[in-house]
């Protein structure tokens, strides 16, 4: 039985679902686009402070949820990039011509999974939230019903989701008839200090498939670039970054806590997924004319860096993997943010060569630009510098040296693509930027400024986030 | 009375996922995609079922009876997407989505 403590417990998540109803409830009565995005924001605000008077430490929500430091720290992360996420769409969804509200219920609900399957505990609940968060993308993603490419990122978002749960359900089946436990304590007793038995190897092997589909690594990686150029921008903002950090965090809770990582196939397995990530992701990506195709290749190399701080298996490797993951939403929300302020009625700006001479029409704009690909890339004094040190110096600690030879390697292939973009943006032309959603709106100027200083902020002075991170 | 080994059923759900895993692979048409994804899906329920019974738990069936709530939630939104497909495109074959590439 689930107590009136464990409820408080699990406030945030609480108060996410009671908002999606609310804000659909809202609809019924009148079709407001102002009023559903606002009362999302309120949602989201409120879920937060309840986070933020969470007590510390860790508890069990009968089982099937683990309120932790860990749980905490991605949650709020999670609620952070959904917030930033709506405030972007606002003006994104006000220039398109199909109806707007139902947007927020979709992005809430996304959140909510995202939000349960960070804290999960038991695979019952990690199966429910993954499926919650799958289903609502696939209407996030296939949100612009009146045009083809959306449909399409849509039907085959669906498909690939759908496999990848049914190999991570079919894993967990395996697992527990091996073991008998679900929840991760209970495989912890039953599966830590002895062998893996063939039954609960397959297992696992079934469910790195399925993980390796739903945060899109090599060789699951194929939908990737499809569903990021055809999702309108602030889904592709969304798929890139919540739902990839959200399984990220349940692979890390299961691998952790039944100490698979100690037996050697197992690691061999994770690093080589790795290394193939970091270098076909930085590889495909120099040859790509579409900034979201090209994003969508460098989020593959990003979730290949973070598998180091994963692979690490170390409390410090899961404090570097969690400061990762944030300044890696922080540039991925960034750059999908100046798609979006470049984008308006005629659509999105999505080749490269449509941020030609940016610099000289839109100095500050391009500046902004070009800090985010540079903190994408890993330059010094930028966040993605100081994310990457971190994963360094985990891994240095934990022996994986060829991983790092990796890293460090496959960065330098990756700096080509991302000055590209900046060298594009500085040379001369004198065609003026077309009508976009950016030009109006306050909101989107001051969210695209704080990301920036937040960029900026992460790479010179990172301890004031790295305390946060000292609670697990 | 003669109990039916458990590895029989183990082979049996396997077989139903590698029928599932195959038919979404060589499918042109959406909605056998989706349908042999539900296979996918169902096996896996089947191996639920069985671990319990081996276990003798309830829980096996329990995540029977989410999977296949799971299922019908995905497949609704699904065939929602594969109709508005099938208003734009006259054809549910995957071959026609081709806009999206490199």
């Amino acid at each position: 039985m689930i107590t009136l403590e464990e409820l408080k417990w699990l406030s945030p998540q609480i108060i996410i679902a009671a908002t999606a109803i609310l804000v659909m409830l809202g609809i019924a009565v009148k079709r407001n686009h102002l009023f559903s995005s606002l009362l999302t924001l309120a949602g989201l605000i409120a879920s937060f402070i309840c986070l933020l008077n969470a007590e510390p430490g860790q508890h069990l929500a009968s089982n099937i949820f683990i309120i932790d430091g860990f749980g905490n720290y991605l949650t709020g992360l999670i609620i952070c990039a959904s917030f930033v996420i709506t405030l972007f769409a606002y003006p994104y969804m006000q220039v398109q011509k199909t109806i707007k509200e139902e947007f927020y219920v979709l992005l809430l609900l996304a959140t909510l999974g995202a939000d349960c399957m960070v804290i999960s505990n038991h695979f019952i609940t990690f199966v429910l939230s993954l499926e919650v968060l799958s289903v609502s993308l696939f209407g996030f993603i296939g949100y612009l019903k009146n045009e083809k490419f959306s449909i399409e990122a849509g039907i085959k978002y669906l498909i690939m989701a759908a496999v990848g749960s049914s190999f991570i359900l079919f894993g967990f089946a395996l697992i527990y008839m091996a073991t008998g436990a679900m929840d991760l304590q209970a495989l912890n007793k039953a599966l830590n200090g002895g062998d893996l038995s063939p039954l609960v190897l397959t297992g696992l092997a079934l469910s790195i498939v399925g993980f390796g589909f739903k945060m899109a690594l090599v060789p699951f990686h194929l939908w990737t670039p499809d569903i990021y150029a055809g999702a309108p921008a602030p889904s592709s903002a969304f798929v890139a970054t919540v739902s990839k950090g959200a399984a990220f965090a349940f692979l890390l809770r299961l691998f952790y806590s039944i100490g698979g990582l100690s037996h050697d196939s197992i690691w061999i397995a994770f690093a080589v997924i790795a290394t193939a990530s970091m270098f076909i992701g930085n590889w495909l990506a120099l040859q790509q004319k579409n900034i979201k195709r090209m994003l969508a290749y460098s989020s593959i190399s990003h979730l290949g860096y973070l598998m180091i701080g994963f692979l690490a298996f170390s409390i410090p490797g899961m404090r570097s993997a969690a400061f990762y993951l944030t300044i890696y939403f922080v540039s991925m929300l960034a750059a999908f943010g100046l798609i979006i302020y470049l984008s308006g009625r005629k659509g999105e700006p999505l080749m490269i060569e449509d941020y030609r001479g940016l610099f000289w029409t839109k100095p500050w704009l391009a500046a902004f630009f070009s800090v985010t690909m540079l903190s994408l890339a890993g330059v010094p004094f930028t966040a993605g510098f100081m994310g990457k040190f971190y994963l360094l110096a985990s891994g240095m600690n934990s022996g994986g040296i060829f991983l790092l030879v990796v890293l460090v390697v496959s960065s330098t292939i990756g700096l080509f693509y991302y000055l590209r973009v900046v060298s594009v943006m500085l040379s001369r032309n004198s065609a003026e930027v077309p009508e976009h959603v950016g030009a109006n709106s306050w909101v989107l100027k001051l969210l695209v400024g704080a990301l920036f200083i937040l960029l900026l902020w992460f790479g010179m002075y990172p301890s004031v986030f790295l305390q946060m991170l000292s609670g697990f | 009375m003669n109990e039916i080994p458990l590895n029989f059923g183990l082979i049996l759900s396997a077989l139903l996922f590698l029928t599932g895993l195959l038919g979404v692979l060589t499918r042109r048409n959406v909605l056998f995609m989706l349908m042999s994804v539900e296979i996918m899906f169902n096996a896996a329920g089947l191996a639920f079922v069985l671990a319990g019974a081996k276990w003798g738990q309830p829980d096996g069936q329990v995540m029977l009876i989410f999977i296949l709530a799971m299922a019908a939630a995905e497949v609704s939104v699904g065939l929602a997407l594969i109709l508005q497909m099938h208003k734009m495109y006259r054809t549910a074959d995957s071959d026609a989505l081709n806009i999206l590439r490199d």
